[in-house]
């Protein structure tokens, strides 16, 4: 039984080819199913999303599953497998544990820590439970990865600052107003940049919005657009006395607004704090603005500077998480080794329970003329016997199956207590078992290829 | 006695290391350690009270008329100011400021003498001095968190100012809001202060017997009110915002700490503050 990832993301395929391998969103269902009843898959989950497309499975064997998954995407999607190949990532076992654990952290996206990952794979592990495409392993692993990612996010700051200018700007803001509902903003010219600086701040809370500009209908169009006021250029000082936040971006060549403008309606503006953001180049704002008390006046590249930092901090809480990931793959690890142990504990009882059953079939042939209560009394300390022969490697075995050579551990102990036939009589029913239930859950496929696993 | 020293001293070592958590969590992020740094201070309010109930209990008076008494209340006042705080508003950079005044107020309490005798006698000790002195205390209090919170947004404007965007700018709280608190907290304070100020006269009036008014004490708290009252004044007339209004604060709030460490000390009588 091993882990698999197979897939492909915005680091290793161009959107050309990320395109051709988006699962559509009513064939992922069947894409799950079909996928499940391919060969040497036991569970399987599909995360489609438009940086990456990844196929995480249980598999029989490495290199069958590798093939298998390959020919799937190749028939899925119908292109030849020479085409996409060396875009695929393939990750095992511990990689793939670890890798899961990355990407639904937010550490593998292309904006570090988002978490709208967080929220697809989640849905495309309820799917693929949701078909029965997932079994103990998965069902374990997605879970730990997704309660992961939430205390990654909570513990952590790594999702906390603005990566991009327009919300970088935002959060100054916030950092001076804490709310938004009862200022104005104005925007001196109605360009691009403005405009979505304007309509973030309305998305959060700004309720007044004057568009200063040198021709009105431009003004009175973006301000239509912003739900607010049009003034134009000789109404600037009636704007920059209700102003709480200014954005300008104006194309001029010049100051449109110097320190001795702001200077001189200060006392009408009651001395209140004055957020101004320059995001024009040539600057429209005087620089020594930012000397007045109270005004507080960022550049594009001071905006920059603070993305810039805000990614340097997420870096900071990614190594942090990268830390909690490790601790989670050795927990994970750790309990994947155990679930090896339920067959062999089952194969050894069987066999010591066949071994004392043997030997009171044995005592009661060659000695007839004991009565039921002394064969009551025999058997019960005969199996007391094997009880207590057996508790110790039984407890021994459990600790050892948790260890990073637990699988060395366990093929030891099927030797020391010569269970290899035991443990293929129960491989065989479980086998069984499972392939009858899979013919049961699929019979509407028409899936000519019987699941075959060994 | 033994166990209410017992007592102190485990209050004293609980609340360093709570202040050592909210240190370790300003420096470093960590939610957990916030968490476990707030639940050792609550259980400092707790040995906080109970060991002034059990003073109240064996000296049959409330107890601050010592300077280690009121140095105790002071600190009890700003712990439970600063866990209502974090309790509503979630402030924790301000409780981590705000303790370090708590921890500091109480490990001077250390070298005062627990178990010293107000010098007043009974018959100068009234149920107006005993309120004087603990609206006075609760008010220093409030002035105090105020001031922290001022304190606050010299440092925030300070970062915004040069552009300093760092962890720690990201943890204080908004300008406009370290403003609001720190102007609500100084309009519960001054009332409180007058009111403790004239109560004192009152009591100084009917039990001091001569007049009191050139007192040191007297002169340095009639400079307190008059800071407070300025800085009251342009806030609400809004002459003055933000950054100036905060250095009046913080200002004014030294005033407050002259007034009790160096004027008590020379005051004619004041004296029992020992």
């Amino acid at each position: 039984m091993h882990i698999l990832v197979i897939g492909l993301n915005y680091k290793t395929a161009p959107v050309e080819i990320r395109e051709r391998f988006a699962f559509k969103e009513e064939l992922k269902e069947s894409a799950v199913q079909t996928l499940k009843a391919t060969r040497s898959i036991q569970e399987c989950v599909i995360v489609g999303t438009c940086n990456r497309t990844e196929i995480y499975a249980v598999v029989d064997q490495l290199h069958t599953g590798r093939h298998y998954i390959k020919t799937f995407l190749a028939g899925w999607f119908g292109i030849a497998k020479e085409e996409f190949v060396d875009s695929l990532y393939i990750k095992e076992d511990d990689e793939a544990i670890r890798h899961l654990f990355r990407v639904v952290c937010g550490l593998d996206s292309m904006v570090l820590g988002e978490t709208q990952i967080l929220g697809q794979i989640r849905e495309a592990f309820l799917l693929s439970q949701g078909l029965k495409a997932t079994g103990t392993i998965f069902n374990t692993l997605f879970k730990q990865a997704i309660t992961l990612a939430k205390r990654a996010h909570s513990e952590t700051d790594i999702g906390k600052n603005a990566v991009s200018v327009s919300y970088a700007a935002i959060e100054l803001g916030k950092k001076i107003f804490g709310y938004f509902d009862d200022k104005t903003v104005v925007i001196l010219g109605a360009g691009k940049m403005g405009e979505l600086t304007g309509k973030h701040l309305r998305a959060n809370g700004v309720n007044h919005v004057i568009v200063v500009n040198r021709t009105f209908e431009r003004a009175q169009s973006l301000a239509d657009k912003l739900d607010g006021k049009a003034y134009v250029m000789d109404d600037l000082f009636t704007a920059l006395i209700k102003a709480d936040i200014v954005i300008s971006s104006t194309g001029a060549d010049g100051y449109v607004v110097t320190k001795q403008d702001i200077q001189s309606i200060s006392r009408k503006r009651k001395h209140r704090p004055l957020f101004m953001i320059d995001i024009a180049v040539p600057r429209d704002l005087d620089p020594g603005i930012n000397d007045l008390d109270n005004v507080y006046l960022y550049d594009i590249d001071d905006l920059e500077g603070i993305v810039e930092a805000n990614l340097q901090e997420r870096a900071r809480e990614a190594e942090k998480i990268g830390i909690m990931i490790g601790e989670e793959v050795g927990m994970f690890k750790s309990w994947l080794n155990t679930l090896g142990v339920v067959p062999l504990i089952t194969a050894l009882r069987e066999k010591s329970v066949a071994i004392q059953e043997e030997a009171m079939r044995n005592i009661e042939n060659k000695l007839p003329e004991l009565n039921e209560k002394q064969l009551r009394l025999i058997r019960k300390y005969s199996k007391s016997i094997v009880n207590q022969m057996l508790h110790d490697p039984l407890v021994r075995m459990k600790e050892m199956a948790g260890q990073s050579n637990g699988e060395e551990a366990l093929e030891l102990f099927v030797k020391i207590f010569a269970l290899e036939e035991e443990m293929k009589k129960q491989k065989e029913i479980k086998e069984r078992a499972e392939s009858e239930k899979t013919e049961l859950r699929f019979p509407k496929l028409g899936v000519s290829e019987a699941p075959i696993r060994s | 006695m033994w166990i209410q020293s017992w007592v102190f001293d485990l209050t004293i070592y609980i609340y360093a290391a709570s202040v050592l958590l909210y240190f370790s969590d300003f420096m470093q992020s960590n939610r957990r350690v916030n968490r476990s740094a707030f639940w050792l201070l609550a259980v400092v309010w707790i040995l906080q009270t109970a060991f002034f109930v059990t003073q109240m209990v064996v000296k049959d008076y409330f107890p601050v008329l010592t300077l280690f008494e009121t140095l105790f209340l002071y600190s009890w006042i700003i712990v439970s100011l600063s866990l209502i705080i974090n309790y509503l508003f979630k402030m924790h950079l301000l409780v981590f400021f705000s303790n370090i005044i708590g921890f500091a107020v109480m490990a001077i309490a250390l070298f005062a003498n627990p178990n010293a005798t107000p010098a007043l006698s009974t018959q100068l000790t009234s149920e107006l001095l005993f309120i004087h002195i603990s609206l006075a205390f609760i008010s220093y209090g409030a002035l105090s968190i105020s001031s922290v919170l001022s304190g606050m947004y010299l440092l925030q404007n300070k970062l915004l100012k040069e552009k300093k965007w760092n962890p720690l700018l990201l943890k204080l709280p908004s300008l406009d809001i370290l403003e609001l608190y720190a102007y609500r907290l100084a309009m519960i304070g001054v009332p409180t202060l007058l009111l403790a100020i004239i109560l004192g006269m009152i009591w100084a009036y009917v039990v001091v017997k001569h007049s009191v008014w050139l007192d040191p004490k007297v002169l340095m708290s009639l400079v307190v009110i008059f800071g407070y009252g300025t800085y009251l004044y342009q806030r609400i007339t809004a002459s003055s915002q933000g950054k100036k209004l905060a250095r009046l604060n913080v200002v004014a709030f030294t005033t407050i700490l002259l007034n009790y460490l160096v004027s008590g000390s020379i005051s004619s009588f004041h004296q029992w503050l020992r």
